[in-house]
């Protein structure tokens, strides 16, 4: 019933249904590439996930698509990052008429703010590999709850999906061990990095803020480019989901080599070594070893 | 974020053309000002203002196929705006031969729908902010060195064009019919403005944007026509007031992070209310003789 | 300009030509010939045809059909002895330029398309303004003209071209009377050297006065001659329908009793 009310409320969505869209209704869905994958490690072959941002898409300014909104109606489970990544999500859950029970993963997490506003959360927790390892147990619990009978195998999936994750969080130290100290200066086109600078000791230089809804002005360009300069800065990246263009402009401006793409706001491509979430923070590390060095 | 130059500093740093990127963006700026407001006197003295406006528009769907289909090649994205703007400029031509309806519905019914197609291939395209932003409204860090060159390029186009064709034009913009009589290949030349204006709409786009393009090319002109009685002098006054009010507005953008596309506009509106005073005053002295 | 070879007998010859606007013919076969050293007045009702008749025999009509040779030749081969003066409200007079731009314009033909004017136009230019008595008001700007100015401006163009065949539409329509004697007095000059001179006029009154030819249009031609032979009431009424009246006296007075057909 619920679904048929939810599907004749959609009807005028149906005018245009791009590539990549969902077919029918599913019962869990994700909204950001890593969430996706969090909640697929530990769901493992008992539950099948929908994720409704694809590769490279920026979940700040991502923009919904009817066949979103299809996934989210008939969806029991959502399952977001929250901290304010996904600005649309409130308002297509609510157009959708999802009686889906939301869980933000990242919330509850100790956070920092956003050096611009105090009052928004940094959403972008998951770049330190320790801080989003404790999002774990809530997506075990909130599926245990959804499928009482898969308890025991989403218990033994979580509990190994952070043994890897404390593995790769070590394996993250060794290799930045490798930069010395004075070069550990990340310049990137928004405020993603924070988490990680904290965790594993750089210093974060962001064009933009941490929303690329804002746009970066004069001023920030200005100063990212006397710091640079400042500091010897060897190396700039650009973002798999930001336009590069300001980045380049920077590293003409320094004569500083551009390297990356750095996976920012999402995961690469299933098929590629960053599909998954510890494919991305390997190949994300690599970078910046290989650069920084 | 510690360390943000405070405005004087920032205003003196623009000044002083500090940083490589104000170099570049304040040279592209004065470049499309120029022959915007070289080529916006043909199209005032022709009465092509709307038809401008309307162009501006029309080039968007056809720049967004260009860039889809060739990336950041600026020939794909010329060649795709070529085609939709000589589209759009066919079928205003065609319509009130067609039908019942004058030029100026015409104009309205073909602009709007060509943007239309250009706002939504740039809606599912998934651009984010800054893509659509660049595109319909300019922004002045998006300038670079190659559109530095574009820009050149195309100012050398303009002026090159206006040299050689430059009797041929006023006489057919003065004496449509007499131009005529007289053999002038008042068709040929017509072709050559639009694809002319459509390359300048072209590379004017990231500076000033889509929405707004028509505003350069026709309130330096229109400053110009108030303050000089001949076309020679026109033709230089209004690429002055273009480049000038281009960097003008650019030193605005930079200094408030206003769009850059609508701080060029305001600063060339200034001139044209300027210009208009001034002409108002003269004529009222003329009276009282 | 002199011709050097032989002067053409005929400064037009029209045979059977149809033209007229999508959807709307206006000239249903016209035939005439006109001599050089004639001033012809076209003379007819609205919706003759009159200034179609001039646009048809430019080439500025598509969809012409029948011939016309100018100067024993067609159009392209003798350009530039051909000038044109339109109406002058076809004209854009806000256009910058100041009278002195205008007449110089007069010279285009004469030179390649990218060519600047020269001191020989400069100053061929500056005795036609002198002619129509111009002269002081060469550096004013078109806008602030009289109406009789901007035609005097017109004709000096035309003159500075000093071409052989003129076509005027309407000259004198909406002009003072001193530009009117003025423009007649040149337009006479050509005709004394040599030139044709083709008028498309709209005063009955002054008609006889000033052309010593006459083409009486009506959508066809009705009678094309020398003045005396042409301008007769029996003609005259043929060609406005019947609605022209006429006072005999000590001079010869017409008047229009209902222009509309």
């Amino acid at each position: 019933m619920r679904s048929l009310l939810a599907l004749l409320f959609l009807t005028p969505l149906f005018a245009c249904q791009s590539g990549g869209g969902a077919k029918g209704p599913f019962k869990v869905v994700g909204t950001t590439t890593m969430v996706v994958d969090m909640v697929r490690q530990v769901a493992g072959h008992r539950v099948s996930v929908q994720g409704l941002l694809a590769p490279g898409g920026d979940p700040h300014v991502y923009r919904p698509l009817p066949a979103d909104a299809q996934a989210v109606a008939g969806a029991q489970l959502i399952f977001s990052n929250g901290l304010h990544l996904e600005p649309w999500l409130p308002d297509l859950i609510r157009q959708s008429g999802s009686q889906g029970r939301l869980v933000a993963v990242a919330e509850g997490l100790k956070t920092r703010v956003s050096p611009q506003d105090k009052s928004v959360p940094d959403p972008h927790v998951w770049f330190d590999v320790r801080r989003w390892k404790q999002a774990v147990g809530r997506v075990e619990r909130a599926l245990s709850e959804f499928d009482p009978a898969g308890q025991t195998t989403f218990s033994a999936n979580a509990r190994l999906y952070e043994r890897q994750l404390t593995v790769l969080d070590d394996w993250v130290q060794a290799q930045v061990g490798r930069i010395p100290k004075a070069r550990r200066k990340l310049v990137t086109s928004h405020d993603a990095f924070a988490y990680f600078g904290e965790a594993y000791g750089f210093e974060v230089v962001p064009l933009q803020g941490i929303s690329t809804e804002s746009e970066a002005s004069t001023r920030d360009m200005a100063r990212v480019v006397e710091i640079v300069r400042g500091a010897s800065v060897p190396m700039v990246f650009v973002e798999t989901s930001v336009n590069s263009r300001l980045i380049e402009q920077v590293a003409r401006e320094t004569g500083v080599r551009v390297g990356g793409p750095l996976y920012s706001d999402s995961l690469g491509v299933l098929e590629s070594s960053a599909g998954t979430y510890t494919g991305m923070v390997r190949d994300n590390v690599a970078l910046m070893v290989e650069g920084l060095q | 974020m510690a360390d943000d130059p405070a405005w004087w500093a920032l205003t003196s740093d623009v000044l002083t053309l500090r940083y490589d990127f104000m170099r570049h963006s304040l040279i592209g700026t004065m470049l499309v000002g120029a022959a915007c407001g070289l080529l916006g006197c043909f199209i005032i003295l022709r009465r092509l203002a709307l038809f401008g406006d309307a162009l501006g528009h029309a080039v968007l769907p056809g720049v967004m196929l260009g860039y889809l289909w060739g990336g950041k090649a600026f020939f794909a994205i010329f060649a795709g705006a070529v085609v939709t703007g000589l589209m759009a400029a066919a079928l205003v031509g065609w319509i009130p031969r067609a039908s019942r309806h004058r030029s100026d519905t015409a104009i309205g019914i073909v602009f709007t729908g060509f943007f239309g197609a250009g706002v939504a291939l740039l809606s599912c395209y998934q651009m984010g902010t800054s893509g659509v932003t660049t595109f319909l409204f300019g922004r002045a860090l998006a300038i670079g060195p190659s559109e530095v060159v574009h820009a050149a390029w195309m100012l050398a186009g303009v002026v090159l064009f206006l040299t050689l064709a430059y009797r041929p034009m006023v006489w057919m913009t003065f004496d449509p019919v007499g131009a005529v009589a007289q053999g002038v290949p008042v068709g040929a030349l017509t072709g050559i403005l639009m694809v002319a204006l459509t390359g300048t709409v072209v590379v004017s786009l990231p500076i000033v944007g889509a929405v707004l393009v028509v505003a350069l090319l026709v309130i330096p002109g229109a400053t110009a026509y108030l303050l000089v009685d001949r076309l020679a002098p026109m033709f230089l006054i209004a690429a002055i007031v273009g480049a000038v009010s281009s960097l003008g507005g650019l030193l605005l953008s930079h200094m408030f992070a206003w769009a850059s596309g609508a701080a060029m506009v305001l600063a060339a509106a200034f001139c044209f209310v300027m210009a208009l005073m001034w002409n108002l005053s003269r004529r009222k002295y003329a009276c009282l003789g | 300009m002199t011709d050097a070879t032989v002067a053409p007998v005929e400064a037009m010859r029209v045979v059977d030509l149809r033209a007229g606007y999508p959807g709307h013919l206006v000239l249903d076969g016209v035939n005439f010939s006109l001599p050089m050293g004639t001033m012809t007045g076209v003379i007819g009702p609205n919706g003759a045809g009159k200034s179609t008749l001039l646009k048809a025999v430019l080439g500025l009509l598509e969809g012409a059909t029948g011939q016309v040779s100018l100067l024993g030749g067609s159009l392209r081969e003798c350009r530039k002895q051909v000038a044109y003066v339109p109406q002058r409200s076809s004209v854009d007079w806000d256009f910058p330029a100041s009278v002195f731009d205008v007449v110089l314009m007069g010279r285009y033909a004469h030179a390649p398309w990218w060519a600047r004017p020269g001191r020989a136009d400069r100053a061929v230019a500056r005795e036609v303004l002198e002619r129509v008595g111009l002269a002081e008001l060469a550096e004013r700007r078109i806008s602030d003209l009289s109406g009789g100015q901007q035609q005097r401006t017109f004709l000096a163009r035309a003159l500075a071209q000093e071409a052989a065949l003129y076509l005027l539409d309407e000259p004198l329509a909406g002009v003072d009377a001193a530009s009117e004697s003025v423009i007649m007095r040149e337009l006479d000059e050509l005709r004394e050297q040599g030139g044709a001179v083709v008028v498309v006029h709209h005063d009955l009154n002054t008609a006889p006065r000033y052309f010593n030819h006459v083409l009486l249009l009506n959508r066809r031609v009705v009678a094309c001659g020398p003045v005396s032979e042409v301008f007769v009431p029996d003609l005259l009424a043929t060609t406005y329908g019947g609605n022209v009246l006429m006072f005999a006296g000590g001079k010869p007075v017409l008047g229009l009793r209902d222009s509309r057909d």
